[in-house]
């Protein structure tokens, strides 16, 4: 079993990137992105430090000018640890996700449809849980961010069209989850799984985008609606979400500039023991791109906020850098982001903890 | 019938698209065109419009406007690229050489550049031949511009023998006739690749009618004042004999005697020796000891490695790259000194990868870089991306990491999915929680 679920995503890539040789690797791109964080909570003995090794695969094969599939998949290593000492831990490979775009018109519309294999871990023990659950959080953000979370489909159309200087972009997605085996958990003596079902998820996002001089600056919004998760024979209802989006790309006197803002937004939901409180993350951007002979170098400055039931919860700066250079058919993107910040007390004002951390990534692309 | 209705409903969905987008490919063209009226001196207006235009392939208006932005702003990449793609639409391989070698100048995207190299190795036997296509549809008129008398023209030499695993020696004999009598400075030699273009052209090689009539013709051609034609022939399994002659263009009559050299095939590398002094005299070429000094280089001693780089000559010709390639590396094992073998096995080779390059790669390229945005930027209306940003939000996948656009901290986008359990179970939280969780499992 264990063998199947190791082979099937690689059977997948491996399929992806065999279509890739028969039309000729000049269309096709393979992606490696090795990307290590580690982001220590609080100070002294008591201190956590949630770390995470993922190495995300992809393979994204165009098959004609209408029609391109993607494969992705990773391997990650997720660890939580206290004074030093591991605490839980998690490590294998996560679901794959297939996914196809099918173009229609002069890039009028295309049709969507995206496969979520269940290659990942399941069954996780309960010393493992806790690795596996931190890694979820929507303010810290690690690059994997879940091991496995079922079979599941989803079908979406987006549309496109120019309106003025503006194009708008509207799109909707329906996505259709099955049940998993989520934990393992010991029920006196005997060992019992525990079957989690994902609510199914409806998505639609509306987006315009302009350009300015060679620049572009574009807004979207994304809006996703949830049934019940099912768990323990019991339903819990799952805040909606929203995310709103702005980036601005312009080039100034031979520098790329960047801004860019996201904001997520959960509304109240229900969770295991009570109430899921409604929480909002903000984040923003600045990020130049300096042409240094062959090299790009891509300073960057992030600030992102946490707000639980409106009474903050969390503020964290980044600050990093990428270098991005072609060598042949590779691109190579190493990066490196410190982090600092605090954590605060929602039911205590002006209790908080510090937060360091710091992250690294080498995206090797062949195309 | 409710099924008749939705294929009814479909089929006009799928009537209506293409509809749609003709209006929008109109709406976009006058966009386009009004931006480049407000202002025409914007690069972006005019680069954008190019691009436009070369992606509904009207090539020659995406040539205009290309130019235009080029010559506000020499230092456009991107402008220089489609230019040259454009050009080479419309096989105006010069314009498209001049405009990629702009871009390998001032490009910033170096995959495209490593493209771009390769391919122009490959265009240049497609310039060779669309020149000599156009010297042949404009002969009436070339034909009566004497060329210069000082400029030679060595057509390929013919072979005619039992043993046709010896016919492509005449291609290598050619060549090596012209590396050796371009040693003097008194005349100047043609290239062999440019006097094959317009044989190939006229067929004469195939037909075997290199005569002094069709000689003199392909010499006119070229705008050579004199051309050296030759043949090889095989007498007796193991022996050769060489002739050639020079004829003078401009009277079409036969310049001095035939220059002839027989002997055993080992001697071939001798009897070109014979034959290149013969030459040189009935030339008028007077050569100095220094001249004769540099004559006695051979490129190589071994006649397999001779033979193997004259098949290799005739698979380039034949545009066959790798067929050349492998025949210039075999050349190459045999004799590690050879080194015009390991020049033109490295020639091939990027011919071979040029040829590959198809423009969907050189698009692809760009992607992801500073060029692809300036292309999505300003390319029709950027609809691409539009739907792009759509798709990836909506059905979220890794694979939207890997063709996003520079810029932005890692980490700076918001997480595409939820972790469900997580959430559910609360173990996604950071800060430490305590609390006693109750479960209740109901008896059956």
């Amino acid at each position: 079993m264990c063998l199947t679920r190791f082979a099937l995503p690689v059977l997948l890539l491996a399929a992806a990137s065999g279509s890739a040789l028969a039309q000729g690797l000049g269309d096709v791109t393979l992606a490696a992105i090795p990307q290590y964080v580690s982001i220590k909570i609080g100070t002294g003995a008591s201190a956590k430090t949630v770390s995470q090794f993922s190495m995300p695969l992809v393979a994204v094969v165009p098959i004609g000018s209408r029609f391109n599939i993607d494969v992705a998949t990773a391997y990650a290593n997720s660890d939580v640890s206290t004074n030093g000492k591991s605490a839980s831990s998690i490590n294998g490979l996560t679901d794959t996700q297939v996914r196809a775009n099918w173009t229609l018109g002069n890039d009028a519309a295309v049709i969507t449809i995206g496969v979520n294999v269940p290659t990942g871990q399941y069954k996780i023990p309960e010393g493992n849980a806790e690795a596996a659950g931190q890694i979820g959080n929507d303010f810290l953000i690690f690059p994997t961010s879940s091991y496995g979370s079922g079979l599941s489909t989803t079908g979406g159309l987006a549309l496109a069209r120019s309106l003025g200087t503006w194009n708008l972009g509207i799109a909707g997605s329906f996505r259709k989850s099955t049940a998993f085996d989520a934990f393992q958990a010991k029920n006196g003596s005997t060992l019992e799984t525990l079957t989690f079902t994902p609510a199914d998820e409806m998505r639609a996002r509306v987006g315009i985008d302009r350009a300015i001089g060679d620049g572009r600056l574009s807004f979207g919004v994304t809006y996703s609606s949830f049934g019940s998760d099912q768990y323990l024979s019991h339903s819990y209802a799952t805040g909606d979400r929203f995310i709103g989006q702005a980036t601005l790309y312009v080039p100034v006197a031979g520098t790329d500039v960047y801004v860019s803002g996201w904001s997520l937004y959960r509304a109240k939901g229900e969770q295991l023991g009570g109430v899921s409180n409604p929480e909002t993350v903000s984040d923003g951007s600045v990020a130049l791109g300096l042409h240094v002979g062959n090299v790009l170098v891509e300073p960057s400055v992030e600030g992102r906020f946490w707000q639980v039931d409106g009474v903050k919860a969390g503020a964290l700066g980044n600050f990093g850098g990428r270098l991005r250079f072609s060598t042949g058919s590779l691109t190579i993107l190493p990066g490196f982001t410190y982090q600092i910040g605090k954590l605060y007390d929602t039911a205590n004002s002006g209790v908080s903890t510090d937060v360091t951390g710091w992250r690294t990534s080498l995206m090797v692309r062949l195309k | 019938m409710r099924q008749l209705k939705l294929l009814a409903l479909i089929v006009l969905c799928g009537a209506a698209v293409p509809v749609a987008a003709q209006q929008r490919d109109d709406k976009a063209l006058a966009k386009l065109e009004q931006a480049r009226l407000a202002n025409p001196s914007s690069v972006a207006a005019n680069r954008s419009l190019g691009i436009w235009y070369y992606k509904q392939n009207r090539y020659a208006e995406a040539r205009t406007a290309l130019d235009a932005a080029r010559r506000l702003d020499p230092k456009d990449g991107v402008s220089a690229l489609y230019a040259g793609m454009a050009a080479e639409a419309m096989e105006d391989y010069t314009g498209a050489k001049d405009a990629y070698n702009s871009y390998l100048q001032v490009g910033k995207t170096r995959s495209v550049r490593n493209d771009i190299s390769k391919r122009l190795v490959a265009l240049s036997r497609k310039e060779l031949h669309a020149a000599a296509k156009s010297a042949i549809a404009n002969e009436s008129r070339i034909a009566q511009q004497p060329g210069d008398v000082n400029q030679v023209a060595v057509m390929p030499m013919t072979f005619s023998g039992t043993d046709q695993t010896l016919a492509p020696l005449g291609r290598g004999m050619t060549d090596l006739l012209i590396g050796d009598l371009a040693r003097s400075s008194q005349v100047q030699l043609l290239e062999r690749d440019r006097i094959q273009a317009i044989v190939d052209e006229l067929a004469l090689s195939q037909a075997g009618k290199t005569d002094a009539t069709s000689s003199v013709r392909a010499g006119k051609l070229v705008r050579a004042g004199r051309v050296v034609q030759g043949a090889i022939t095989q007498t007796g399994s193991r022996n050769l004999t060489v002739n050639a002659a020079v004829m003078n263009v401009a009277s079409s009559q036969q310049q001095g005697r035939d220059v002839t050299a027989s002997d055993v095939l080992d001697q071939i590398f001798a009897m070109e020796k014979n034959i290149a002094l013969g030459l040189f005299d009935q030339l008028g070429v007077r050569l100095s000891a220094a001249d004769r000094t540099a004559l006695e280089q051979r490129p190589t001693r071994s006649l397999q490695a001779f033979l193997a780089y004259s098949n290799g000559l005739v698979a380039s010709d034949n545009g066959n790259y790798d067929d050349a390639a492998k025949f210039f590396d075999q050349a190459r094992t045999i004799d590690p000194g050879f080194a015009q073998a390991l020049q033109k096995a490295q020639s091939a080779r990027a011919a071979q990868q040029g040829s590959a390059v198809t423009n969907a790669k050189v698009e692809s390229g760009l992607k992801g870089g500073s060029e692809g945005a300036a292309v999505a930027a300003t390319s029709t209306t950027g609809i691409g991306s539009t739907l792009a940003n759509a798709v990836g939000d909506i059905n979220p996948s890794a694979a939207n990491n890997v063709n996003t656009s520079t810029g932005g901290s890692q980490g700076g986008a918001p997480p595409p999915t939820r972790d469900a359990t997580g959430e559910k179970t609360g173990t996604d939280q950071p800060a430490a929680k305590t609390g006693t969780v109750t479960i209740t499992i109901k008896r059956p």
